[in-house]
C-alpha cells in the first residue's frame, strides 16, 4: 500500500499541471498546425486544401511587405536593446550615490502594460502638442507626427518597445556582471586601460553567454510585437507598420480567414525558431 | 584614484541623463492625467491648470462604453484566482519535476521548456476557437484558464526544489514520514522565498497581459484592465478626451507601480537568469 502510494505521488504531484497544459498548451500549438492545413472560416473547417495556405502566402505581396517590415523592426530593436542594456548594466554594476533611483527609472516600465506604454508614447509624441515635439519646435524643426510618417513610425514603436524592456534585459546582464571577477578589472586598470578597453576586452567577451540571450530573447520579442503596433498606429500609416502579428490579426479577427492566420502563426514561430538555432548553433560554441 | 573620481562623475551624468529620459513618458502622463481638458491643446511639459476630474469621471462613468472600475474589479479577480491556481498546480509539479522520478518527465519537462519559445500569437487562433466551443469566450474564467500552465513558476520553483540537499528528506523519511509529508512540512515552508517570487511575477502578468483578454473578451462587462486601455486609447481623435485616457492609464497602473516599489527584489530575482528566463 505504503509502495502503490509512493509510485502515484509524482503522478498526483505534477498530474494537474501536465493536464491543463495538454489542453491550453499543447492541444491549441497542435491544433493551429492542423487549422493551417484548412480553408477555414467563422464556423469552422470548409475543406482541407494541404499547404496551400503557405503557398499563397509565399505569392502574397502584403505577407512578403509584413516580413520585411518585421525584419526592419528587429534591425533596429535587437541592436538597440543589446547595446543600450549593455550599457547600462555596466554603468549600473557598481555603486553611485542615488543608484537605486536609477535603477528604479530603468525597472519602473516593467510592471507598465502595452497598453498604457503605448499611450504615454502617443502622448509625447503627440503633433504641436506633446513634449518630443515641443523640443522638437525648440530646435526650429515644425510640428509633425512622427507616428503619421512611414518609416518614422516603425522607429518610434521600437522606442517604445525599447522603454518596456530594458529593465528585464539589464536585470540579465548585471547577474552575468556579478560573476566577473572584480581582479580583472583591477588587473587591466594596473596596465592602464580605459573604460572602453574595459568593456570590449573583458566584459564583453565573457558576458558572451548572456550576451546571447539577450539577443536570442530581443529576437523573439521583435518578432512577437503586437500590442504598440495595434494601439500606436493599427498597422499605419499605409501599412508602413503592418507587422506579421499584425497581418495575423487582421487575417484572423478581421477577414476570419482563419486557416490562414493560423499558416503565418506557424510562420512566425518557424522563423524565430530558426533565428534562436542559428544563434546557439554559431556562436555557443566559441564561448 | 583621481582618474576614477572623475568617471564615476561622467557615469552619474550619463545615468542621470538616461534615468530622466526614463522617466518623461511616464511623469508627462501623470501631470497631464491632472489637468484640465482644455490644457491639452496647450501642451508642453507642464500644465498650468489642475483638477481631479479627469479622475473622478474616469471612476464613475463609463466612457466609450467600457467602464475603468470594471475593468480594475475584473483584473483583480483575475489576478488573485491566476496567482491562487498557478501556485497551487507549480510547487506540486515542480516539486515533482525536481525531486521525483515517473514515465515521461524528462520528455515532459523538455516539452514545457520548449513551449517557452512558442510565440504566444501561434495559440490564439485555436485557443479562441477551443474556448468558444466550451463557451468561455468573454467569461473571466476565458481569461484566466489559458494562463495557469504558463512556464516561469515551474522553472524558478524546479530550480530551487533541485538544490535542496537530499539528507533532508531521508531524515524525515526515517522518522516515518510520507513523500506528502515531506513535501508539505519541509520542502513547502523551504520553498517560501521562491513562492513569494513566482506569486509577485504572476500578479503582474496577470494585470499587464493583453493579446489573450484582447482576443477572448469583446464585451466591456468582461474585459480586463490593458483591454479597457487599449478600447479607451481608441478614441484619440477627439484631443479633448486626451486627459481622461491618461487618468485612466495611470490610476490602472498604479496597483502594479506600488507592487513594484514593495517587491522590487522579487521581481527582479524572478527575472535572473539563475531562477529563469521571460
Amino acid at each position: 500500500m505504503v509502495r502503490l502510494r509512493s509510485t502515484l505521488f509524482p503522478y498526483l504531484m505534477a498530474g494537474p499541471y501536465i493536464a491543463l497544459f495538454a489542453v491550453f498548451v499543447a492541444y491549441p500549438v497542435g491544433r493551429a498546425l492542423y487549422m493551417s492545413l484548412f480553408d477555414w472560416g467563422i464556423f469552422g473547417p470548409n475543406a482541407f486544401v494541404g499547404l496551400d495556405n503557405y503557398t499563397s502566402l509565399w505569392n502574397d505581396r502584403r505577407f512578403w511587405s509584413s516580413f520585411w517590415i518585421t525584419s526592419g523592426f528587429a534591425l533596429m530593436y535587437v541592436p538597440m536593446i543589446t547595446v543600450i542594456s549593455l550599457v547600462l548594466a555596466v554603468m549600473l554594476h557598481r555603486k553611485l550615490p542615488g543608484i537605486g533611483i536609477f535603477r528604479t527609472a530603468f525597472f519602473l516600465p516593467i510592471v507598465i502594460n502595452v497598453a498604457v506604454a503605448a499611450i504615454a508614447f502617443n502622448w509625447l509624441f503627440e503633433p504641436n502638442i506633446g513634449t518630443i515635439d515641443k523640443v522638437l519646435a525648440a530646435f526650429g524643426l515644425p510640428g509633425q507626427n512622427l507616428l503619421q510618417i512611414p518609416g518614422w513610425s516603425l522607429f518610434v514603436i521600437s522606442l517604445v518597445t525599447l522603454w518596456i524592456n530594458v529593465g528585464f534585459m539589464v536585470i540579465i546582464l548585471l547577474a552575468g556582471l556579478e560573476n566577473i571577477p572584480d581582479e580583472l578589472y583591477e588587473a587591466a586598470r594596473l596596465d592602464g586601460s580605459t573604460a572602453l578597453q574595459d568593456l570590449l576586452l573583458i566584459t564583453v567577451p565573457l558576458l558572451r553567454p548572456i550576451l546571447l540571450i539577450v539577443v536570442v530573447l530581443s529576437i523573439v520579442q521583435a518578432f512577437q510585437i503586437f500590442g504598440e503596433v495595434l494601439i500606436m498606429t493599427q498597422g499605419g500609416p499605409f501599412g508602413s507598420t503592418t507587422v506579421l502579428t499584425m497581418l495575423l490579426y487582421e487575417e484572423g479577427f478581421e477577414r476570419f480567414a482563419l486557416g490562414r492566420a493560423a499558416a503565418i502563426g506557424v510562420v512566425i514561430t518557424i522563423i524565430i525558431a530558426t533565428l534562436s538555432f542559428i544563434q546557439f548553433r554559431f556562436f555557443r560554441r566559441e564561448v | 584614484m583621481q582618474q576614477r573620481k572623475g568617471a564615476n562623475a561622467t557615469r552619474w551624468i550619463v545615468l542621470a541623463i538616461l534615468a530622466a529620459l526614463w522617466f518623461l513618458p511616464l511623469v508627462s502622463l501623470v501631470l497631464f492625467s491632472f489637468a484640465p481638458p482644455s490644457e491639452v491643446l496647450k501642451g508642453g511639459f507642464v500644465p498650468t491648470q489642475w483638477t481631479l476630474d479627469n479622475y473622478v469621471k474616469v471612476l464613475t462613468e463609463t466612457q466609450r462604453g467600457v467602464s475603468v472600475p470594471t475593468g480594475i474589479w475584473n483584473s483583480t479577480v483575475i489576478m488573485v484566482l491566476q496567482v491562487a491556481g498557478i501556485l497551487l498546480l507549480d510547487v506540486p509539479a515542480a516539486y515533482a519535476f525536481a525531486r521525483t522520478k515517473f514515465i515521461g518527465r524528462n520528455v515532459l519537462f523538455a516539452l514545457v521548456l520548449v513551449s517557452m519559445m512558442m510565440p504566444g500569437i501561434l495559440e490564439v487562433i485555436s485557443l479562441y476557437d477551443l474556448m468558444a466551443n466550451i463557451g468561455l469566450v468573454n467569461t473571466l474564467w476565458g481569461v484566466i484558464l489559458p494562463g495557469l500552465p504558463r512556464v516561469i513558476g515551474i522553472f524558478i520553483l524546479r530550480q530551487f526544489f533541485m538544490q535542496v540537499p537530499r539528507e533532508l528528506d531521508e531524515a524525515a523519511r526515517i522518522d516515518g514520514a510520507t513523500d506528502f509529508q515531506v513535501f508539505l512540512k519541509i520542502m513547502v515552508p523551504l520553498a517560501l522565498p521562491s513562492i513569494i517570487t513566482v506569486t509577485v511575477i504572476t500578479a503582474l502578468y496577470s494585470w499587464n497581459n493583453f493579446l489573450w483578454p484582447l482576443i477572448v473578451t469583446n464585451t466591456p462587462e468582461a474585459m480586463p484592465v490593458p483591454v479597457v486601455i487599449a478600447y479607451l486609447s481608441a478614441d484619440t481623435s477627439a484631443v479633448l478626451n486626451y486627459t481622461l485616457i491618461l487618468a485612466a492609464a495611470f490610476v490602472t497602473s498604479l496597483p502594479m507601480i506600488l507592487l513594484f516599489l514593495v517587491g522590487q527584489r522579487w521581481i527582479v530575482s524572478g527575472m535572473r537568469p539563475t531562477s529563469g528566463i521571460k
